[in-house]
């Protein structure tokens, strides 16, 4: 019996899993130190009055960040190092889809955040007293969000020229996560709008803030599917037009 | 459209825009299944843009390129190509993070092959290949050579109908290149065309049905290389190497072998009129004396030969 289409996706998807036997550590540690430590300290300058106010904000902020250090910056690094050492000419001579490729590096890199998404919920949770009692309404917008965030992540690996400018832009887009994530909408200043508008983060936030409030409900659809829209798009982009050709 | 050839390359020219390189220019040839065919040219002569054509890497600037009597690039022609050419590359492998085993039957298993075939062909090639002993070693602990071996594996493992290798024995230890030749022509024997970049003249005259040398982006000579050969039959090269204590200067020899000596230590070497070969050799014998010789030698041209006098370069030199 021949291997077919969905069969060929699995035997991709399984490569790209390979990574975690030597890169387990590093993702977790990376993706979960940064935004913990990030917390840690908006927590330990806060007013005790505020961390009620503030505490949901911040959490949902830092898991996102959590899932972008993976998804975003990780990512792009590794397209843009396939691309540069040309390893990514072995998939493109495959009789596989670019589409299939795409996806299958797409959602590895989306189950490579979930470890450092769940070890800041949880402990985020805990230091600004949040309830858990939800926990499970964050799975949707990590599976939704680390898809549009990684589609971000590819999207930047194969559009930098080389692997050091992806390094340098995925950074930007991650600090971009950082800082319009964290920070409650009413702090930022209107021109930064536009920006919080294009960010699939906003909406991964946005989504994440009533599991923390223990409130999850419809109201997160909106913002669900706007994930699931930029994901769409950021995978139709990476499959056709960006897809390298070094003419 | 399996009667047709394998490829068919007409006109093809490869231009880069930045910088403005003409890469490949008028590049025509085809290639027949069950048959071998060699890329041959120093670095730099556009082989490997060429084969990056082929295997659709690279859209041609003009020209024509068919595999199977289709035409490429296509819609969809990434697939197509994918079922029928398999490509060895020179650049590094994509996950070194799989096991070898692993990455033999998954490949085998994208290019289309079951469960059961994956694992009896990657068992037959790992056994062939003489990677038994790191088959559940994950590639990136895996030695220069052995990692070569592996990506050569995994290009024949699904027997495709083409197979591209570009610069495949590089790294790789003697006993096993000459391994990995028999392979190939055996894959050739078999109805594959096997298509091979190669800097290793002894590669492509064991290996290979016919060889094109390309010079600056062109073909400057085709053919089989006992083809490639005969056009140097009618000279035989004279060698002599002088002993250690020889009273005699390797002047001395130069001037009666006569012009396009060349002169390497204590060996002096030319070539001569094949009708002439053992005349200037018994002329060099009395002269000299044999006592002051070390070693005397008639060589008949090989593809390096050809190659060296057609395009004054040394392989090894440009390697």
């Amino acid at each position: 019996m021949r291997t077919g289409k969905w069969g060929k996706f699995v035997v991709l998807l399984r490569m790209q899993m390979t990574r975690l036997r030597t890169s387990w550590r590093p993702y977790l540690i990376v993706s979960s130190v940064m935004p913990l430590g990030i917390a840690l300290l908006l927590r330990a300058v806060m007013d005790p009055a505020q961390v009620r106010a503030f505490g949901i904000q911040i959490v949902s902020g830092s898991v996102v960040l959590a899932i972008s250090m993976t998804a975003i910056v990780m990512l792009a690094q590794r397209i843009a190092s396939l691309r540069e050492t040309r390893a990514i000419d072995f998939y493109a001579t495959l009789p596989v889809s670019r589409s299939a490729v795409v996806a299958a590096i797409l959602v590895s890199f989306a189950v490579f955040s979930l470890p450092g998404a769940i070890v800041v919920c949880v402990a985020g949770a805990a230091l600004f007293d949040l309830s858990l009692a939800a926990l499970w309404a964050v799975l949707p917008v990590w599976a939704l969000g680390s898809f549009a965030l990684a589609g971000l992540g590819v999207l930047i690996g194969f559009g930098a020229p080389d692997e050091q400018l992806a390094g340098m832009y995925s950074n930007l887009a991650m600090m971009a996560v950082l800082f319009l994530g964290i920070l409650p909408a009413a702090k930022i200043p209107g021109w930064l709008d536009p920006v919080r508008a294009v960010l699939p983060s906003t909406y991964a936030v946005n989504a994440l803030k009533p599991g923390f409030q223990g409130d999850p409900g419809i109201g997160q659809v909106w913002d669900l599917l706007l994930l699931a829209l930029f994901g769409a798009l950021f995978f139709w982009t990476v499959r056709g037009p960006l897809w390298p050709k070094d003419e | 459209m399996r009667h047709a050839p394998a490829y068919e390359v007409r006109n093809l020219r490869k231009t880069y825009r930045s910088p403005q390189v003409v890469a490949n220019d008028g590049i025509t040839f085809s290639v027949d299944a069950g048959t071998s065919f060699g890329l041959l040219g120093p670095n730099g002569a556009g082989k490997t843009t060429l084969v990056r054509q082929l295997v659709g890497l690279l859209t041609p600037t003009s020209g024509d390129i068919r595999l199977f009597g289709e035409p490429l690039p296509a819609k969809g022609s990434e697939l197509r190509i994918g079922r029928h050419v398999a490509y060895l590359p020179q650049g590094a492998l994509a996950l070194g993070e799989l096991k070898v085993g692993e990455a033999f039957r998954w490949t085998a298993m994208m290019r289309g092959c079951g469960k059961a075939t994956a694992r009896s062909e990657s068992a037959e090639l790992i056994e062939t290949l003489e990677l038994g002993e790191v088959v559940d070693r994950q590639l990136r602990k895996l030695s220069g050579g052995q990692r070569r071996l592996t990506q050569i594996g995994m290009t024949l493992v699904g027997r495709l109908p083409v197979v591209i290798l570009d610069e495949p024995t590089t790294d790789v230890d003697p006993a096993l290149r000459a391994r990995i030749w028999s392979l190939l022509a055996e894959r050739a024997r078999s109805g594959t065309a096997v298509i091979l970049v190669t800097h290793d003249v002894a590669e492509a005259e064991h290996v290979l049905d016919r060889v094109a040398i390309l010079e600056r982006g062109t073909i400057t000579t085709m053919g089989t290389p006992a083809e490639l050969k005969a056009r140097l039959a009618h000279r035989t090269r004279v060698e002599v190497v002088l002993a250690e204590r020889s009273t005699a200067t390797t002047a001395s020899v130069a001037e009666l072998l006569g012009a396009d000596t060349r002169v390497d230590g204590r060996r002096v070497s030319a070539w001569v009129p094949a009708d002439e070969a053992l005349v200037t050799l018994e002329k060099v014998m009395t002269s000299i004396g044999a006592d002051s010789l070390e070693d005397v030698r008639l060589i008949t041209p090989t593809l390096e030969d050809v190659y060296l006098e057609l395009s004054g370069h040394r392989l090894e030199e440009q390697a």
